[in-house]
C-alpha cells in the first residue's frame, strides 16, 4: 500500500494496463504449455513431428543466411549512400510484412513454378522450389528478410560516418573499411536481424504452406494434426512448439548479451 | 611535403568554398583560422577527398591528387572528436594504419610503442577508448594519424575542449614533430591565441572564403580588413573620414574626435576609411598626454575584471566608446571608479587602417 501512496495517478495506471497486456500475451502460452504438458514428451518421440521441426530449424538457418548474404549489402548501401530512386524501394522492403503470407507464397509460385521463366532456369540447373527444402527457404527469407534489412540498416546508421572516414585516411579501402569498422560495429544490430529473421523464420506458415507443402515444417504438422486428427491430438505438439519458442528466446537473450560483451573491448578504467 | 589548394570550390547546403587558394609549404604549421561555420571541416574534407570540390586542384608535393581516393593520399587526420574506434584498444587504434599496410608485428609494435611513448600514452596502450580520459582520447588519436608517417597531417580543432595541461603537451609535441620530421601540419582551429602560438602561416576564413593569409606576425600587424581585425582581437574598430596629412600621418575624423594614423597608400582627403586599435594598445591617465599624437578626453563608463586583465570602457567627449585593457595591478591602482574623467592615448602605429576609399569590409 505504501507504493501505491507513494506513486502519481499516471505510473499505477500505466502500471495495471501493462500488466493487462501482459495477462493478454502470456495467458495463451501459459495454457497451452501446462494444458499439454503431460502430452508433450509423446509428441516428441513422435518421428514425424521431430522432423518437422528438425526441417524448421534448418530451413529457417539456411534462410537467415540467404537474408545475411544479401541483405546485409543493401542495409548498408541503404544507411550509407543516396542514389535515384532510394525514396521509392526502400519503402517496398517492408512489403513481405505487410502483404498476407499465403499471398506472399502464391507471388513466389508464380515467380518459382517450373512453368515460369525464372523457375525454369532454375529447373534446368536441377534446383525445384515446388515443395522443396529450397522452397521452404525461399518462403521463409522472403517474408522474414526485412527484419535482417532493417536490423542492419539501424545498426549501421548507428555507426558514424566519420570514423569510416578516418579509417580510409589511415590507408583503408572502402571494403576494408567495411571489414575492420562498419561491420564489427555494427555487428550487434546484424546478429539481431539474425535472430529475428531465423525466429520468424522458423514460425512462418502461409507463404511455406502455398510453396513447399513438403517436407513438412512445424507449423504445417500442427496444422495437418489440428485438421486431420483434432485439437486433442494437435496440442501436445502446440505446447511442445511454444517450448521451443521459449527456449530460443532465452538463447537469444543470452547470445545479445555475450555479444554486447564481446563486443567492450579489454579491461577499463571506469 | 607542399600541399597546394588551387581555387577550389564547394557548395553545399548553407556552406559554400568560393576559390579556396593556400600553399604549404613543406614542414609548414599552418593553422587555418575562423568562426564555427566558415567551411574550415569542409575544406579539409575535401583535401583529404571526402568530399569532392565541384572545380580546382589540389596538389600534395607536385602531383595533383585531386582524383586520388582518400586512402592513397596519404594524408593524416585527426578529427574534432577524436573518433577512436570503439571496438579496438588503444593499442589496436593506432596500429590500424600499418595493420592496413601489411606491417610486420615486430615493426608495428616499435612504431607504435614509439608514438604511445612520446605522447606517455604507453602506459594506456591496453585500455578501451570508453575509458580514457578526452585528452587521452585525443593523444590517442594524434598517435593514430602520425605512426603511419603521414605526408600531412590534418588536424581539425584537435585542442578544444582539453585541459591546459594536455593542451599544453599537445602543443609540444605537434611543435616537436614539425621540427624534428618536417612533417607539414594544416591545423584548424577558432582559437586565436592557439593560431598564433602555433602557426608559421595563417589563413583567415569565413563564408568559405579565405579573407587573409600571411605570417603570425603579419596578420597581427596588418589585418587586411575589419573581419580579420576584430577576429584577432582589435576591439575598438571606427569609421572615419581622413581630413588631411602631414609628417607620413593622416587625421581622420571619426564624428568629432580626430585620430592620427598612419597614411594608408589607398587613403585620400574625402574617402571613408575603417580604423582599428588594440584595448591592449591604449594608455589611460588622469591627465592628458602631451606627447601623444593621440589624446582623447572622456569618461569611464564601466569595466569587466577578467583575472588578469580588466577592460575598461572609457565613453569619450564625441560619444564613441574606447576599450582600454590594462593589467589588474594598474587598474586597482589608478582607481578607475565609474563616472571619473580620464585621458586616453594611443601612438599612431597603433592605429591600423583596414580599408580605405570604400565601405567597410565585413
Amino acid at each position: 500500500m505504501s507504493w501505491l501512496r507513494t506513486r502519481s495517478p499516471f505510473i499505477i495506471a500505466s502500471a495495471v494496463l501493462g500488466a493487462g497486456m501482459v495477462i493478454f500475451l502470456m495467458l495463451p502460452i501459459a495454457s497451452s504449455i501446462f494444458g499439454s504438458a503431460s502430452g508433450i514428451p509423446g509428441a516428441l518421440e513422435d518421428a514425424g513431428t521431430r522432423n518437422a521441426i528438425i526441417t524448421s530449424l534448418y530451413c529457417a538457418f539456411l534462410a537467415t543466411l540467404f537474408t545475411m548474404v544479401l541483405g546485409v549489402p543493401l542495409a548498408y548501401v541503404f544507411a550509407r549512400y543516396s542514389f535515384a530512386g532510394k525514396g521509392f524501394i526502400e519503402p517496398l522492403i517492408d512489403l513481405p510484412i505487410l502483404i498476407p503470407h499465403n499471398a506472399a507464397g502464391i507471388a513466389l509460385l508464380m515467380v518459382l513454378t517450373p512453368n515460369s521463366v525464372i523457375g525454369s532456369f532454375f529447373d534446368k540447373m536441377g534446383i525445384r522450389f515446388v515443395d522443396s527444402v529450397m522452397g521452404i527457404v525461399v518462403a521463409m527469407a522472403f517474408v522474414s528478410a526485412p527484419f535482417m534489412i532493417r536490423s542492419a540498416q539501424d545498426a549501421f546508421i548507428s555507426v558514424n560516418p566519420a570514423m569510416e572516414h578516418v579509417a580510409r585516411s589511415l590507408g583503408a579501402s572502402e571494403l576494408q573499411v567495411f571489414r575492420h569498422v562498419s561491420f564489427p560495429l555494427a555487428a550487434r544490430g546484424v546478429l539481431t536481424g539474425c535472430l529475428l529473421t531465423w525466429a520468424r523464420s522458423i514460425s512462418e506458415f502461409g507463404a511455406v504452406v502455398i510453396l513447399a507443402y513438403y517436407p513438412i515444417t512445424a507449423p504445417i504438422d500442427l496444422y495437418d494434426t489440428f485438421v486431420t486428427e483434432g485439437l486433442s491430438r494437435a496440442l501436445p505438439i502446440n505446447g511442445l512448439l511454444i517450448l521451443i519458442a521459449v527456449a530460443i528466446l532465452i538463447i537469444f537473450s543470452r547470445l545479445l548479451t555475450r555479444q554486447s560483451r564481446f563486443l567492450k573491448p579489454v579491461e577499463g578504467r571506469a | 611535403m607542399s600541399l597546394s589548394v588551387a581555387g577550389v570550390n564547394r557548395s553545399c547546403g548553407g556552406v559554400s568554398l568560393k576559390d579556396i587558394r593556400l600553399e604549404i609549404r613543406s614542414g609548414e604549421y599552418f593553422v587555418l583560422l575562423g568562426p564555427t561555420g566558415a567551411g574550415k571541416t569542409m575544406l579539409l574534407e575535401t583535401i583529404m577527398g571526402i568530399r569532392r570540390q565541384d572545380s580546382g586542384r589540389i596538389v600534395l608535393d607536385g602531383a595533383d591528387i585531386t582524383d586520388v581516393p582518400t586512402e592513397r593520399r596519404g594524408i593524416g587526420y585527426v578529427p574534432q572528436q577524436s573518433l577512436l574506434f570503439p571496438h579496438m584498444s588503444v593499442r589496436r587504434n593506432v596500429e590500424f594504419g600499418l595493420r592496413i599496410r601489411s606491417t610486420s608485428v615486430a615493426e608495428m609494435r616499435a612504431r607504435t610503442d614509439c608514438v604511445l611513448a612520446e605522447l606517455g600514452m604507453l602506459g594506456l596502450a591496453d585500455r578501451s577508448p570508453a575509458s580514457l580520459s578526452g585528452g587521452e582520447t585525443q593523444k590517442a588519436a594524434l598517435a593514430r594519424a602520425m605512426v603511419i608517417e603521414p605526408r600531412i597531417v590534418l588536424l581539425d580543432e584537435p585542442l578544444s575542449a582539453m585541459d591546459p595541461e594536455t593542451r599544453q603537451t599537445l602543443r609540444d609535441y605537434l611543435k616537436r614533430k614539425q621540427a624534428e620530421a618536417g612533417t607539414s601540419f594544416l591545423h584548424v582551429t577558432h582559437d586565436q591565441i592557439e593560431a598564433f602560438s602555433m602557426a608559421n602561416q595563417i589563413a583567415l576564413i569565413r563564408g568559405g572564403t579565405i579573407m587573409q593569409t600571411g605570417s603570425p606576425r603579419e596578420i597581427f600587424s596588418s589585418p587586411k580588413n575589419e573581419f580579420v581585425a576584430r577576429f584577432i582581437g582589435y576591439e575598438n574598430i571606427f569609421e572615419g573620414q581622413p581630413a588631411h596629412g602631414a609628417d607620413g600621418l593622416i587625421a581622420v575624423d571619426i564624428g568629432g574626435a580626430v585620430i592620427k594614423a598612419p597614411a594608408g597608400s589607398a587613403m585620400g582627403e574625402g574617402s571613408r576609411c575603417v580604423l582599428g586599435i588594440r584595448a591592449d594598445e591604449i594608455a589611460i591617465s588622469e591627465a592628458p598626454d602631451r606627447e601623444s599624437a593621440n589624446s582623447l578626453k572622456g569618461t569611464v563608463e564601466g569595466y569587466a575584471e577578467l583575472g588578469a586583465i580588466v577592460k575598461v570602457s572609457v565613453r569619450i567627449e564625441t560619444g564613441a566608446l574606447i576599450l582600454v585593457a590594462l593589467m589588474a595591478n594598474a587598474f586597482i591602482g589608478a582607481g578607475l571608479d565609474r563616472g571619473k574623467t580620464v585621458w586616453i592615448s594611443f601612438s599612431p602605429c597603433s592605429v591600423k587602417i583596414l580599408s580605405a576609399g570604400s565601405a567597410p569590409t565585413g
